[in-house]
């Protein structure tokens, strides 16, 4: 049985009004895809490809029009809909928005261990300090509120709330992308170390090739909504010639001085 | 031209918001207190008529004079201050709540949950505060209790405007999202990530209002509508004296003294805390 898998997957937005009725649009279409324990599946595609919609479906904060979502087995949408609750988690790319600017670091990790866990309030606190430290932030951060901390400081302690519970798989939308080249290479370095040590499967969206390159065990290209491209193997997708990819590739390569292509 | 100028340094000084904050404040928590003293702090009893002693000038027994009908004006004052205020709060508290019950319910669930509820909103703002009071006076008399329903019959509405308007730009906050997926519930998510956001224009607004519910039973007094005598209240008391404007004008000034300075610092202080707290304001 696999940690993941979503069936067929179809999701539109509109709003339904009372009276007017707006025209719906398709963001997903017959997406499926398997996620095992342990692995980083990457996500790539272009802004508006609909990843994070299809993040929000395996989180299950929005239910899909169509398809099926199931985890270990059982359909997250189904009956019981909060028993994986605390095996999903997820990291945000906009830090600051990802937190609430009322709560202290220390708040903000707990939130998630008073609400699946029963810890006595020394347990509690010992939890969280091993938490911090985990994530390379000292005890003193935990009574500091979010505008203390840089963007890639509250992106640890997202990442710290998101361990908190020890969950199977954890979504990592753009998780690194707001991030300057530093504290991205430090943050994928958590990332990993993390994913080791405790064997999570990630679901990495992004639509940065080398991040992605950097953590991914296999890729999927999404593009308006819909899988053009599954890659099983980093070899598979560095060798890929598919236009997409290349598209995707191009963009983010040409950055870099020896990989830019002078176009026509 | 750096050439110093004597008016804009005194209104740098005025407008300097801490200044402002302190001093209403100060004004207004004495008033609160004075008007809970009353019973205390009263000289003479404020419903005492005493024919004998009417329209007097201020003296010792009588710090602010008579009325027409021989009360003690600063006793009537001090009584008038727990209608004016205590209906006010009365108001306020009552308006906010339902204002943030069905502003919060709209602007979280949204859909045609939002939709049935704002259109209910429209329908109530199409009726201004005046007229629904004239048909409540039309059907039950006048009185204090009319106004104050049909004051706060209006007044929710803005308040589930305006948290609704609140409510939804915190709603698409990934930490809302993250707070779903950290299994925290519905209720749990209202107490610690949307109500604490959305205190400080709450607080603003909330002090504005005030302001505004202070003029509104004043001004329906006024007409009399509101407060019936013998019944001490400020906007009654003007209306009371106006029959002795020429003279003794005191009988008016002093209660519209006490609205004003009431309704300014209010004002005033809803504004530095506004700025203080850089909320943006909302017109009614
Ligand atoms: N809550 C929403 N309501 C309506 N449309 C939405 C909503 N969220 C996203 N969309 C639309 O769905 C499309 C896909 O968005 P998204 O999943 O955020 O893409 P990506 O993360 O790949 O940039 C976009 O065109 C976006 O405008
Ligand atoms: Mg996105």
């Amino acid at each position: 049985m696999s940690l993941l898998r979503m069936e067929q997957v179809s999701h539109r937005y509109g709003k339904r009004r009372v009276l007017s009725r707006q025209a719906e649009r398709t963001v997903l279409q017959d997406v499926s895809l398997t996620l095992e324990t342990g692995m980083c599946l990457g996500l790539l595609g272009k802004s508006g490809a609909g990843k994070s919609t299809l993040g929000r479906i395996l989180l299950g904060l929005e239910r899909p029009k169509a398809g099926r979502v199931l985890f270990e087995g059982q359909d997250i949408y189904g009956t019981h809909p909060k028993d994986y609750r605390q095996d999903i988690q997820v990291v945000f790319q906009d830090s600051f928005a990802a937190v609430n600017p009322k709560l202290t670091a220390g708040q903000i990790i707990a939130e998630p261990l008073t609400n699946f866990t029963r810890l006595s309030p020394e347990a509690l606190e010992q939890k969280l300090i091993t938490l911090i430290e985990q994530v390379g932030l000292t005890r003193a951060d935990l009574a500091k509120y979010p505008s203390a901390f840089s963007g890639g400081q509250l992106q640890r302690i997202c990442i710290a709330r998101a361990i908190a519970t020890n969950p199977k798989l954890i979504v990592l939308d753009e998780a690194v992308s707001s991030l300057d080249m530093v504290n991205k290479a430090m943050i994928l370095k958590l990332l990993r170390e993390l994913k080791e040590t405790y064997d999570l499967a990630y679901l990495f969206i992004t639509h940065d090739v080398q991040a992605a390159q950097a953590l991914s065990d296999q890729f999927m290209i999404l593009e308006q909504g819909q899988i053009v491209g599954h890659y099983p193997t980093p070899q598979a997708f560095d060798q890929a010639t598919d236009p997409y990819v290349s598209a995707i590739k191009d963009a983010m390569l040409a950055t870099h001085p020896r990989k830019r292509t002078i176009r026509k | 031209m750096n050439v110093p100028l004597g008016r804009p340094r005194l209104l740098e000084r005025l407008s300097n918001q801490r200044l402002i904050l302190i001093g209403c404040s100060v004004f207004l928590g004495l008033l609160f207190l004075a008007a809970l003293a009353a019973p205390w702090l009263a000289p003479h009893d404020p419903f005492l008529v005493n024919l004998a002693v009417k329209l007097q000038d201020p003296s010792w027994t009588y710090p602010l004079g008579t009325d027409h009908l021989g009360r003690c004006t600063l006793s009537r004052l001090l009584y008038g201050a727990r209608v004016s205020l205590g209906f006010a709060v009365l108001i306020f508290a009552s308006s906010l709540l339902i204002g943030l019950l069905v502003g919060t319910l709209a602007g979280y669930i949204g859909g045609w949950v939002d939709q049935l509820l704002m259109r209910f909103c429209d329908g109530v703002m199409a009726f201004p505060s005046l007229i629904l009071v004239l048909g409540l006076v039309g059907i039950f008399g006048p009185g204090l209790k009319q106004v104050i329903i049909a004051l706060m019959l209006v007044q929710w509405v803005y308040y589930a405007r305006m948290f609704r308007g609140l409510i939804m730009t915190l709603k698409e906050k990934n930490f809302i999202a993250a707070a779903r997926v950290n299994g925290s519930s519905h209720w749990k998510i209202f107490r610690t990530h949307l109500l604490p956001n959305i205190l400080p224009p709450l607080l603003v607004i909330g002090t504005l209002e005030m302001g505004w519910a202070i003029m509104d039973i004043s001004a329906m007094s006024f007409l009399g509508l509101g407060v019936q005598s013998p019944a001490a209240e400020w906007g009654a008391m003007i209306h009371e004296g106006k029959s002795y404007i020429r003279s003794n004008p005191e009988l008016m000034i002093y209660p519209g003294l006490m609205i004003m300075l009431v309704i300014a610092s209010f004002n005033l202080l809803g504004e530095s805390l506004s700025e203080r707290f850089g909320v943006t304001k909302q017109t009614k």
